[in-house]
């Protein structure tokens, strides 16, 4: 971002607000079209997975080879659908939903490291804004849920609400405890610790079970079966969007899929090392006497690693929606408050330990 | 202890379990083939004794209507003249609209001249072209025309016609066709028993 | 309406709470066609239910007064669409027992095969759709997999992959030949792998285990009293089975084979996963019954000669009434038809299973959360086409 205002202010001589809104500009368009291309394969794969999963073969006729273009053609048929808003539903709520849900997620996008340099905002308390941001998501869908006047929706807004509400405590705990070993918010000092030192989930078997914790409860984050209560199909046809159609129910599909990347990602960065590969120092291939790589291709490197981690986890997230049956809302709220919380704490105060005898399976 | 054991027993049973079923899962997902048929492009194998669409050998039908007796939806209609024995066609339509494939129209006939094809497309853009006529023809065959209105002639006294049959028979574009089919029907039946 | 009527609340004070009314169906995904439930619900939970049907009412049984005895076949099929060979059959030995003949020995035995592979496959779809009911959609297209075997082996032998027509009065459409038979053993061979890896995947899934086990419990006395049968009143322990206790085709007479009962393996005697666990091992009893069946087969023909004229004859049944019931897979389906010697019966009626076992509804749904409510109706497996007739 800094990087961004700086070629703008001294490349193209825009001054101040102007070189910030400008940068500004750039990069939400780039990643509004990266997460509407990464969604849109991410649908396709899902569909892929599921009918291999189940011995089918899932979309084949759209752009000939194995559907790929599937997902463009729904997109463009969900453009073209006639917007229709419950009459008796109240309308302005109705209308802001989905943006509301989407906004949420979308700033997720801005903290997560994707290379070296390569991050939109560079915080010092990036997971703490993960954290905190990822909430405005369900205020979106219980306005979606209230607003569309249907007894369905208002059952998938309150399940929600009650879901997301209880996991994030697992959640929070389970990232507190990778925070106490690198001793950092920021989320790209994971990356470099973890290349300098080899992955975290390998630190000692309490990060396992931290990485576990966190696994699930962001399951139930993105509302992914076995926790896909508020859209329950067989329960509540189809929960909080029952009502949407058109556009405003793509956002709500544009928000699951989103959100189960910056799961990944999180994961993937916290835990697996995100863009670095161990004991290999990237910005050292820039160099001509190694390999006198470009740095866009070091960059490249980055994001190609992270994007095979963030989509093993998303393969994992699609393998359970096809495998589990869904829980009942009292055994989530049971998961949660029963297993992964104490869980949770577990790791957090035995991380805490191991760190203080600098015990574990590599010291820090 | 019964709830701890519970407790701990819930963990291992749930991970356990779910290890399990996401093995079936992964070995599908890498082993098992599709069994989807890509329909229009493929097609599955449709046994010989497929109750399809329906198949009419005009000339051996008599007109007896034991078929559309026979049928338990009332979907067969038959209009014919009787000139003697010579049968001047109406109509013979099977409203596939009403027609639960029974078979129950196949034993009754008694010049065995109405089959069942393996034949099952049926969808339409248009409800009227669910009725289907199942004649070649309609009217009488020329050869007929000509010896009724011959002996219609000599009963009156006059001397035999000399111009050809006026009215010629319509559709019957489709007979080459529907002899192979028929042929390939019979063989069928003949493999049965 | 008078069950439903929403309690009392307090309105004086500044917050109150009042129970909803959810409308559940008849256009829901798991009501298993055209059923309405009417729950009222106090948050998650369900407080009183009403079950509305009819919905598919397409008048079944007074057509089987205004047609032949024959021509009403076709029709039986569409009660039970799931198992038409099972209510082919219970009507054909309706008809037969007004006729007083029995049909050849033959087949009988071909009857059997083709009732116990329908029952397999209405089987599956309970199984499938039970587990898409409770969210796992895997389960169905491996189950609708093994159904297609099914219907494949089915349709070779009656011409059709549904509604079969294929039992009529007098023996059956058909004959089997050996090779046929063949295909059915290979199927059954294929069918016990394939149910240990549902067991894999589903039975023994322990969210599977703890969204049905202790859930919509039907006590013994309870499913005696609404008249429950099959695969239902089976859980609940009550060792009843028409195949066994009253045989009415000569084969279940010599062939060996058990009634599973439910056991509260996992709960309480009588819920939903007992229910569940029936079907599935009364599925591998119908693969041992159709082994011991292709065993045992003897020759002869298929159908009486002397009864093939019911094609271009009507049957004409001396005056008199019959009713015959017969086990189906969802348990026992009963026609009672009366002649008066003319070509077609002067009162026809059906006794449906799923009719019998929907009325208990009402009584399981109050207490449980509205995911529940869902497993319930799953584990009922009932057929709307049959409900409604």
């Amino acid at each position: 971002m800094e990087t961004l205002i700086g070629v703008f202010e001294q490349q193209l001589g825009l001054e101040g607000v102007w070189a910030l809104s400008a940068a500004y500009s750039v990069c939400i368009g780039s990643l509004l079209g990266f997460i509407t291309v990464y969604a849109m394969f991410a649908i396709w794969m899902e569909r892929k997975v599921a009918a291999h999963m189940q011995v089918r073969m899932g979309p084949m006729e759209t752009g000939a080879w194995h559907g790929w273009a599937q997902s463009i053609a729904d997109a463009v048929k969900l453009l073209f659908k006639e917007d229709i808003i419950p009459s008796q539903s109240n309308k302005v709520m109705f209308w802001i939903a989905p943006a509301v849900v989407f906004c949420g997620v979308f700033a997720g996008f801005i903290v997560i490291p994707f290379a070296l340099g390569l991050q939109i905002a560079d915080l010092n308390l990036g997971i703490f804004f993960l954290i905190s941001i990822a909430s405005i998501e369900v205020i979106g869908v219980i306005m979606a849920g209230w607003a569309s006047n249907s007894k369905y929706s208002l059952f998938g807004a309150i399940r929600e609400a009650a879901q997301v509400v209880s996991y994030e405590i697992p959640t929070a705990t389970a990232l507190l405890v990778p925070i106490l070993v690198v001793g950092s918010f920021r989320l790209d000092d994971f990356n470099l610790w973890q290349e300098a030192n080899g992955w975290l989930i390998f630190h000692s078997p309490w990060m396992m079970l931290a990485g576990l914790v966190f696994f699930i409860s962001s399951l139930a984050g993105c509302k992914r079966a076995p926790f896909d209560l508020p859209e329950a199909e067989s329960e509540l046809v189809s929960g909080f969007h029952t009502e949407y159609s058109g556009m405003r129910f793509s956002f709500f599909f544009l928000e699951e899929y989103a959100s189960m990347f910056v799961a990944s990602a999180v994961m993937a960065t916290l835990w697996f090392g995100g863009w670095t590969i161990p004991f290999v120092d990237m910005s050292t291939w820039t160099d001509p006497d190694s390999f006198g790589l470009s740095d866009v291709a070091v960059t490249s490197i980055g994001i190609v690693v992270l994007l095979a981690k963030t989509f093993f986890f998303i393969f994992v997230q699609m393998w359970l929606r096809w495998t589990l049956p869904r829980l009942r809302v009292d055994q989530v709220m049971t998961l949660g408050y029963k297993y992964l919380v104490p869980w949770g704490f577990v790791a957090l105060v035995m991380t805490a330990i191991f760190k203080y005898y600098g015990w574990g399976w590599f010291p820090n | 202890m019964g709830a701890v054991r519970d407790y701990f027993g819930n963990i291992a049973s749930a991970l356990t379990t779910t290890a399990k079923g996401m093995s079936v899962t992964l070995h599908h997902f890498r082993n098992e083939p599709p069994i989807t048929v890509q329909y229009p492009f493929e097609r599955m194998n449709i046994p010989d004794r497929y109750r399809g669409l329906h198949i009419l050998e005009q000339d051996k039908c008599i007109d007896c209507h034991l078929c559309a007796k026979a049928c338990p939806v009332d979907c067969i209609e038959i209009e014919a003249i009787h000139h003697g024995r010579t049968l001047e066609w109406k109509k013979f339509t099977i409203d596939y609209k009403k027609c639960i494939f029974c078979e129950f129209c196949i034993p009754p006939c008694p010049v065995d001249c109405i089959h069942m094809t393996t034949e099952y497309e049926l969808a339409t853009d248009n409800v009227d072209d669910m009725t289907e006529d199942l004649l070649s023809w309609t009217g009488l065959r020329p050869e007929d025309q000509f010896a009724i209105e011959a002996s219609e002639a000599k009963k009156a006294g006059k001397a035999a016609p000399t111009k050809a049959a006026t009215a010629a028979p319509e559709g019957g574009g489709d007979d080459d066709d529907k002899a192979a089919k028929i042929a390939a029907i019979k063989a069928r039946m003949a493999k049965k028993s | 309406m008078e069950a439903l009527e929403m309690y009392t609340v307090d309105r004086t004070s500044d917050v109150y709470t009042e129970e909803l009314r959810l409308n559940l169906g008849p256009q829901h995904p798991s009501t298993h066609g055209v059923l309405r439930v009417e729950l009222q619900m106090d948050g998650e939970i369900i407080t009183a239910a009403r079950s509305d049907i009819g919905y598919l009412h397409r008048c079944a049984e007074k057509i089987g007064e205004n047609v032949t005895y024959l021509q009403y076949t076709p029709y039986t099929d569409r009660m039970d669409y799931l198992a038409s060979m099972n209510n082919n059959l219970a009507w054909s030995l309706t008809v037969e027992k007004l006729l007083d003949i029995e049909a050849p020995e033959r087949s009988q035995w071909i009857r059997v095969l083709v009732v116990e592979l329908n029952r397999i496959a209405s089987h599956l779809i309970a199984f499938g759709t039970y587990g898409i009911d409770l969210g796992a959609n895997t389960p169905f297209f491996y189950a609708f997999r093994e159904r297609e075997s099914i219907m494949a082996l089915l349709e070779k032998i009656s011409g059709a992959r549904m509604l079969y027509n294929f039992i009529r009065p007098g023996g059956v459409a058909n004959d089997i030949d050996d090779a046929w038979m063949d295909e059915v053993l290979a199927f059954c061979d294929d069918f016990d792998k394939r149910w240990d890896e549902y067991n894999r995947i589903l039975t023994n899934n322990h969210i599977f285990i703890k969204r049905t086990a202790n859930i919509g419990i039907l006590t013994k006395e309870m499913a005696l009293a609404y008249g429950c049968t099959g695969p239902v009143l089976r859980a609940s322990g009550v060792k009843w089975d028409l195949r066994r206790d009253i045989p009415y085709l000569k084969p279940y007479d010599e062939i060996e084979f058990d009634v599973p009962v439910g056991m509260g393996t996992h709960g309480t005697l009588g819920d939903c996963w007992d229910r569940y666990w029936v079907r599935m091992r009364e599925m591998r009893e119908c693969t041992s019954i159709i082994r011991q069946a292709i065993a045992a087969i003897p020759d002869g023909v298929h159908m009486e000669k002397k009864m093939e004229r019911m094609y271009k004859t009507p049957l004409t049944p001396e005056p008199g009434e019959a009713y015959m019931r017969c086990e189906n897979p969802r348990g026992e389906l009963a026609f009672y038809a009366v002649s008066e010697g003319g070509k077609s019966p002067i009162r026809c009626r059906a006794r449906a299973p799923s009719f019998c076992n929907l009325s208990v509804l009402d009584k399981l749904l109050p207490g449980t959360m509205l995911a529940d409510g869902v497993a319930v109706i799953g584990s009922l497996d009932i057929v709307l086409g049959e409900v409604d007739r």
